[in-house]
């Protein structure tokens, strides 16, 4: 920084150093008053207001609240505009949620008790200064929530405090809630709606959304959507569907569907999910294998990411779970960049045989760069039928990145059977780094003992003897991301290493993480082969960098020294290097 | 870009600007020409607009008196950046955190741009934006500035921007209890 006597700041033009003041927090900006006289009463015209409590678990008192509610009239009371961003957080880390609740709502609704109203912030909210707010932001924060809630679709009510009404109906454009319910609502000017982590009708939805004509960026992460179930009558479940006329950003995460009216209420998971989004250009999807549909087409659609969870509970037919995979995929066919993450097993996505391929592929025909993540038992070579249904789905495809992993997700052995096996991963990494610089002054191009030998490499079922459009033209880069099993000629890794080396036409690069670092001292040796076998003219080079040193009986550095194992770029035609 | 120090990168753009014409040239205080997309410049400033629509644009380089060359050259940066800019991809928050939401904060990219200007260059940056009404710059210089700020004590503020204290102490002490609650730490 220059360390010029200039002040550059104070002889910025009033409306500047305003501008500025909007984005500091209330706090901040009133004590900027102390700074000089230039700077005595800028921020009360700011137009903001935002104030963070911070509770550590355990201390709360009804001081924390007074004191909140204090600087909130204070803030709202030194306000000369009218205040167009009101942004109110409370964090914790109590891991329940006694301290946010005493804290909104004093004494009362302390424990399990339903929350109905604004509780702390009811005063702030009908404060005549903040009729006009265009951007509200209210956040109930637990450092634990990101554990609790993540991983499942939301199943409960968790709001801790309800907006009845909110008082800039007419003005709102930005609206960030989290932990807190909305009551039915209609904001004409709404352009953002970011809702976490609350619950609300599923009838208010659509009603929001439908008075909300400029919407372009929706964003709904863990919220429930409640619907009432009449006693004695059978309904068909709803539908979430959701009119977005202008939306060009969805993300819908986790997201619940809950029938009330029974004594225990009826979490559905088969609630279907329509989107109407004409203008899409970015979608986010993280939850159960719902019936999907995407009912208009969205031309400008750029990128889809969909992360479908197993739900174990129900017991669908395998069918039935392939059905809706492909269903989804199908609807994104428009994308251009499409990412699919299953916690299924890949077998489980699979289409089997001509005649499911024939009912369940279609064409995904704008899809430029795929990427796809999931899990296979280590013995099994169906995961390679999936892959193999996508590339012949994607005639265009240039980018393929594939994560594959032989641990579900959801593993039981839980973090002890990850620690244990990278603890051995560490060993087999250490002996193998030895007999890597016993033999490292002898690499030559002969087949080494422990090399795999090209020839021991299996073809893959599935995929070798196939023809795919997208291997003869575009696919340029393959990512993959694998562990190498014990009996590397069977690594399903390796054999599509094997298969893309031989068969992708246009292959320029190919990047291989194998997670478990020995990939290295087996397959330079071996995919030079495969490329040179191809190519016999081409100029292969090998050059392996400085292997780090990885302290094994350290603990502390386990984090840093998970990085797997890359190649890269594996460069058909040019030149292979070896990096770790 | 500038134009008359023959980079190459420079030739290439105007290369690509008398085949299309769709750039204008501006110049700087001390006389250096910059070329702009002239999409990009009539859509992030006002004042450019203006000029375009209204036919006050010189072929031979709009005089902007107001701007030095520095500063004008990341105006015009900033311009062809936007202009090739993706927005970025809809997340989900890794973490659930307040301000996560993306309205109206800078991108990534936007965020490394103001970050490798020295103090003087920010500062300048932020007369140019406001000179030529660009509202998207100035957010985002407005945005640093106020980085720069948080989480500092009025005296490491001081310090920082080279600020003048011209209260008496007892004016200082008067504000502080008027303000208690803003001094208040919990």
């Amino acid at each position: 920084m220059d360390k010029g006597e200039e002040d550059r700041l104070s002889a910025l033009p009033d409306d500047i150093l305003r501008r500025i003041l909007h984005r500091v927090n209330s706090k901040e900006a009133a004590s900027t008053s102390v700074l000089s006289r230039r700077w005595a009463s800028l921020w009360r015209s700011s137009g903001a207001v935002d104030l963070a409590a911070r509770i550590p678990y355990e201390i709360l008192s009804s001081h924390h609240q007074e004191a909140f509610s204090h600087a909130a009239a204070a803030a709202l009371a030194a306000a000369e505009v009218p205040v167009t961003r009101l942004a109110l957080s409370v964090d914790t880390d109590g891991g329940n949620d006694t301290v946010l609740r005493r804290f909104i709502h004093g004494g009362r609704n302390e424990m399990y008790s339903t929350s109905t109203d604004e509780g702390v912030f009811r005063d702030v909210l009908s404060h005549p200064a903040a009729r006009h707010v265009e951007d509200l932001r209210v956040a109930l924060v637990d450092t634990f929530d990101a554990v609790r809630f993540s991983g499942m679709e939301i199943y409960g009510s968790i709001g801790i405090c309800c907006f009845a009404s909110l008082p800039s109906r007419e003005t709102l454009r930005v609206l960030d809630l989290t932990r807190c319910d909305l009551a039915p609502a209609a904001f004409p000017r709404l352009a953002t709606l970011h809702l976490r982590l609350c619950s609300m009708q599923l009838t208010d939805l659509h009603a929001l959304l439908d008075a909300a004509p400029v919407l372009t960026d929706v964003h709904l992460e863990s919220v429930l959507f409640t619907y009432t179930i009449q006693q004695h009558v059978e309904v068909e479940p709803p539908e979430l569907a959701m009119r977005l006329p202008s939306v060009t950003t969805l993300v819908l995460a986790l997201c619940g569907v809950l029938g009330q009216g029974t004594p225990h209420g009826q979490f559905d998971t088969s609630c279907a999910i329509a989107i109407d989004a004409p203008r899409l250009r970015s979608f986010v999807y993280k939850g159960l294998l719902h019936p999907f549909q995407l009912r208009s087409a969205s031309p400008e659609l750029a990128r889809a990411d969909l992360h479908f969870l197993k739900d174990d509970s129900a017991s669908y037919s395998k069918e039935r779970t392939r059905m809706l995979f492909w269903q989804s995929v199908q609807s994104f066919s428009g994308a251009k960049a499409l990412t699919l993450k299953v916690d299924h097993e890949l077998k489980e996505i699979a289409a089997i045989g001509k005649e499911r391929r024939a009912q369940l592929l279609c064409p995904l025909p704008n899809v430029e760069r795929l990427e796809l993540e999931g899990w296979h038992r280590p013995t099994s070579t169906t995961a390679a039928v999936a892959i193999a249904n996508l590339l012949h789905c994607c005639h265009a495809l240039r980018d393929l990145t594939l994560k594959l992993s032989t641990v579900p997700p959801d593993s039981e052995k839980g973090s002890n059977y990850a620690w244990e096996s990278l603890r051995k991963d560490l060993l087999d990494y250490s002996r193998s780094i030895d007999r890597f610089r016993r033999r490292s002054s002898r690499i030559s191009m002969e087949d080494s003992n422990n090399g795999v030998r090209y020839h021991d490499v299996q073809d893959i079922s599935g995929m070798s003897g196939e023809s795919f459009a997208c291997l003869q033209r575009s696919l340029r880069r393959v990512s993959m991301e694998f562990r190498l099993d014990h009996s590397s000629s069977t690594c399903i890794g390796l054999r599509l290493v094997k298969f893309f080396a031989e068969n992708a036409m246009a292959l320029e690069e190919m990047r291989i993480d194998s997670g478990n670092w020995r990939l290295y001292e087996h397959l330079n040796l071996s995919g030079e082969r495969w490329i040179a076998r191809e190519n016999p003219a081409a100029e292969v080079q090998c050059e392996f960098s400085t292997v780090p040193s990885v302290p094994f009986d350290s603990t502390t550095d386990l984090g840093r020294s998970t990085i797997g194992f890359t190649v890269l770029p594996l460069q058909r035609r040019k030149r292979m290097r070896c990096m770790s | 870009m500038e134009v008359d120090k023959g980079k190459g990168e420079a030739e290439e753009t105007r290369k690509v600007a008398e085949a299309d014409r769709d750039t204008v040239t501006l110049k700087s205080s001390d006389g250096k020409l910059f070329e702009v997309s002239k999409e990009a410049a009539a859509r992030l400033s006002t004042v450019l607009a203006g000029m375009i629509a209204g036919g006050s644009i010189d072929d031979n380089g709009t005089d902007l008196k107001q701007i030095g060359s520095e500063a004008l050259e990341n105006v015009v940066d900033y311009c062809n950046k936007h202009a090739n800019s993706i927005p970025s991809a809809a997340l989900i928050s890794s973490s659930i955190s307040f301000n996560t939401a993306p309205f109206k904060e800078p991108e990534e990219w936007e965020r490394k741009f103001v970050d490798r200007l020295s103090h003087d260059a920010l500062f300048d940056l932020v007369e140019a934006a406001n000179f030529l009404g660009m509202e998207r710059l100035l957010d985002v210089t407005c945005h640093k500035i106020s980085e720069m700020m948080k989480g500092k004590s009025p005296d490491q503020i001081r310090e920082v921007f080279n600020i003048k204290n011209d209260y008496t102490k007892e004016e200082l002490e008067e504000i502080r209890q008027e303000l208690a609650w803003a001094f208040y730490d919990d």
